[in-house]
């Protein structure tokens, strides 16, 4: 078996989890349709974060009362070889779609804001190389990885945030929460989209954390720690940027330091944090695409990873390719469609796996593979 | 054991390679195509006035690199001009003429001419991607009352050092007394998008007659008398540009003008006030002097005279409330200022402030804060920002993108309430 997992500690795997998730809330919402009816997203991306927490604290439980290892295993409890492999290559695509997002959004900052007359090929060239390296020398390389930047990232947040300071107006949040409950709810859910992945990366990767035990504190840190994040970070845009400026701001954390009037050390400060989020855009990125193939490999018996992130990072070129080309614009309506309820793709198959185990394991029907742990 | 040992140290190493490829990127930032920063031209001011054969006539300020400290002649400005339809297009021709790339990072003010704000063209001068250029949302806005070519002419001609500085000069004066009202590019495309404030823009002027500081340096270098060949009363020093006082927009137009004493209580309506010294003349009361100094008083310390004053006031804190429930939309502006008495030959400020002084001196801060609104609310102005306060009492998006407050403005009630507090009293009756 050649599956590249290692073990790391809670630290580690609460670094790369909530730096993945972090990413993902930060800088892959569409800003024209989060932003549409008011601005709630500093309530709605912690709740996610909180929603998302539920339903894997649900999923954790389904697995340790069915017996299960890891995420493959609890899906080959509920529905079976055949089921689990299809659930399986559904959540490899997610992971794949969830790997490109980031990459995707920073790519293309990159090209708008820093990079004079250079392709987005160029800029992938740059980034890309260093996603599928770190991905491919495994889990543990991931996650200790993580733990060195995470403290940078959250440093830099924090400086970007607290220059801006001067620009905070409370009249920006009015109308709170854009006065729409109903909004402010579907966007809670649609968010988990954020969420998702990183919760359920976790999932795939329980025994390089050294079990479920130890994947379910990992994941309560990691999903706290998540949503405190972006709610700071949401709640600061929300105070220097109005909802209709916010829907025309592409990436609009990185347009802090842009603030600035006065001539301080903090001027030319964008570029670093720039560098700090693309670090963490780069180990979400690896960390999806590794949790992807290793869930495809553990669902198709496969015994060598290798094969399966191949083909991960080629998809997530692809994808990116499309992208840049302009193709991907001509599915905007499914692309609407996936951010309004893109998560049900991976929340629901996974709440009908939970409940399929636990319904098992109370009429005696676990596998004997779990019923061994 | 030792095997593990070993497991370890390969994945200490592979892990510590890791960070160094992430540090190794950091450094790679700049090698997408390179251009070395000392081949850019890096303008610090872009200047858009009408043009005469086209739509504008952009004029763009370069800082002079100085090749090193000891040498006179360096610094100063370039500029650069050309006319076109767009900035974009003006740019294109300026850059056939220059033998370097122009580059935007360090833009740090747009000067636009009056005639060209007036008629709301910057609009349209503004409908660009900022981003392509690299400009950062906290240059300055501002208007020149002379023409654009004067304005820069006259800041050149000081032969400055450092033209980077000027957006901080002008930041300082705002800190320090108040007389000029700065809007940086992020609030005032938010006002005139959001439509929920306008914005206020400091206001260049230009005299010819100033006795430029690098005019001095070069006559006294010549062995001359640096003023010999000065009008009489001509001011001396500094630059024959200055920036001062509000202009004040209704949306993208420019509908007035405030002077730098009207800019200090427009400043105090809107919250941007830190401190300024606000000169005045105050008529003080009969009765109010001290007799046992009469003997050597002045014309001006006779009670009833107008006396000049000046007053260091420094805000201390604004609220605003706003009552919708009535027909007129209601709004109360409370405002705790510190005074400190600068100059009052009288001593009467002082030595009186609880027998009629305070409220002698409150009442006219509140009439020049309401002359000041009505100066604002006659151009159609919110340049105090009230809107931002009536936006909040709205519950959903619908109804405050319902709401028109441009059109309800007109119509405000607006009452200042003020509490004076008088610092320094022992300044204020002494000659300390």
């Amino acid at each position: 078996m050649n599956l590249k997992e290692g073990r790391m500690g809670m630290q580690e795997g609460v670094s790369l989890a909530a730096t993945a998730m972090a990413v993902s809330g930060l800088f892959t919402l569409d800003q024209s349709f989060t932003y549409s009816k008011g601005n709630s997203s500093y309530v709605t991306l912690p709740v996610a974060a909180i929603l998302s927490l539920f339903l894997y604290l649900i999923l954790i439980a389904s697995m340790r009362r069915s017996g299960s290892r890891n995420l493959s295993e609890l899906l080959k409890n509920a529905f079976g070889s055949v089921g689990a492999s299809i659930a399986s290559l559904v959540l490899f695509l997610c992971f794949i779609i969830a790997a490109y997002s980031p990459i995707g959004k920073f790519i293309q900052s990159m090209h708008a804001l820093y990079y004079n007359g250079v392709t987005y090929g160029q800029i992938t060239l740059f980034v890309l190389p260093t996603v599928l390296i770190i991905a491919w020398l495994g889990f543990e390389t991931i996650g200790r990885a993580a733990k060195c930047f995470v403290g940078l990232m959250l440093l830099i947040t924090a400086i970007n945030i607290v220059s801006a300071v001067n620009e905070f107006e409370v009249y920006r949040l009015y109308p709170i929460l854009g006065g729409d409950l109903r909004r402010t709810t579907e966007l809670s859910f649609s968010e988990m989209a954020c969420f998702l992945p990183g919760m359920v990366g976790l999932l795939v990767t329980c025994n390089g954390l050294n079990g479920v035990k130890s994947a379910k504190k990992t994941g309560i840190i990691a999903a706290l720690v998540a949503a405190g994040v972006c709610f700071v970070a949401q709640f600061a845009l929300s105070l220097i940027y109005t909802y209709s400026e916010l829907q025309q701001l592409f990436m609009p954390l990185y347009r802090l330091n842009h603030l600035n009037r006065f001539e301080t050390q903090l001027l030319r400060m964008d570029k670093l944090a720039q560098m700090a989020w693309l670090n963490g855009c780069m180990l979400a990125g690896s960390f999806y695409i590794y949790a992807g193939s290793l869930l495809f490999t553990q669902s198709f018996g496969l015994k060598d990873i290798r094969p399966p992130m191949g083909s991960a990072a080629v998809l997530t070129m692809i994808v990116l390719l499309f992208e840049f080309d302009g193709v991907i614009l001509n599915f905007q309506q499914l692309r609407n469609i996936s951010d309004s309820i893109g998560f049900v793709v991976i929340a629901v198959p996974l709440l009908i796996a939970a409940f399929i185990a636990l319904l098992k394991k109370k009429s005696g029907g676990a596998l004997k593979e779990g019923s061994k742990v | 054991m030792k095997a593990m040992v070993v497991s370890m140290r390969k994945k200490i190493c592979i892990i510590m390679a890791i960070v160094l490829m992430f540090c190794a990127c950091a450094a790679l930032t700049g090698c997408l195509n390179p251009i070395s920063l000392d081949n850019y031209g890096y303008v610090v001011t872009i200047g858009a006035d009408k043009g005469k054969e086209e739509k504008y006539e952009v004029i763009l300020e370069l800082q002079r690199e100085r090749s090193n400290e000891g040498s006179e002649n360096e610094g100063g400005s370039i500029i650069l001009s050309s006319e076109g339809n767009t900035l974009f297009e003006a740019i294109n021709r300026i850059s056939y003429r220059t033998a370097y790339p122009l580059n935007f990072t360090r833009t740090h003010v747009f000067i636009f001419g009056e005639e060209l704000a007036r008629e709301g063209m910057i609009e349209d001068f503004f409908k660009l991607s900022f981003d392509k250029l690299r400009i950062r949302q906290s240059a300055i806005v501002m208007i020149v009352q002379c023409t654009l070519r004067e304005y820069l002419g006259g800041l050149a001609a000081n032969n400055n050092p450092n033209l980077t500085k000027f957006q901080d000069d002008m930041l300082y004066d705002q800190i320090n007394s108040g007389q000029i009202a700065v809007t940086d590019l992020s609030t005032f495309l938010e006002a005139c998008d959001g439509e929920y404030f306008d914005p206020v823009t400091p206001v260049g002027f230009f005299n010819e007659k100033v006795v430029t500081d690098a005019s001095q340096k070069t006559s006294s270098s010549e062995g001359k008398n640096p003023l010999e060949d000065a009008e009489e009363g001509a001011p001396l020093g500094g630059t024959m540009s200055l920036t001062t006082a509000a202009a004040l927009f209704d949306g993208w137009k420019m509908t007035g003008m405030l002077t730098p004493h009207d800019t200090q209580f427009m400043n105090m309506g809107r919250g941007e006030f830190k401190s300024g010294t606000i000169t005045c003349s105050l008529s003080i009361p009969k009765g109010s002097i001290d007799s046992g100094k009469s003997d050597k008083s002045t014309e001006a310390d006779k009670p009833g005279k107008q006396v000049p004053i000046a007053l260091l006031a420094k805000m201390d804190k604004r609220t605003v409330k706003v009552d919708m429930s009535g027909e007129k939309i209601k709004v109360k502006v409370s405002l705790n200022l510190d005074i400190s008495v600068e100059q009052d030959a009288t001593r009467t400020i002082g030595e009186k402030w609880n027998e009629g002084m305070h409220e002698l001196v409150q009442d006219y801060f509140v009439s020049e804060l309401e002359r000041v609104f009505k100066i604002c609310q006659e151009c159609n102005s919110d340049a105090m920002g009230l809107g931002k306060y009536v936006s909040k009492e709205f519950r959903t998006v619908a109804e405050l993108e319902a709401f028109d407050w441009k059109k309800n403005y007109a119509d405000i009630e607006v009452e200042f309430d003020l509490n004076l507090m008088l610092d320094d009293f022992y300044i204020a009756i002494s000659r300390q």
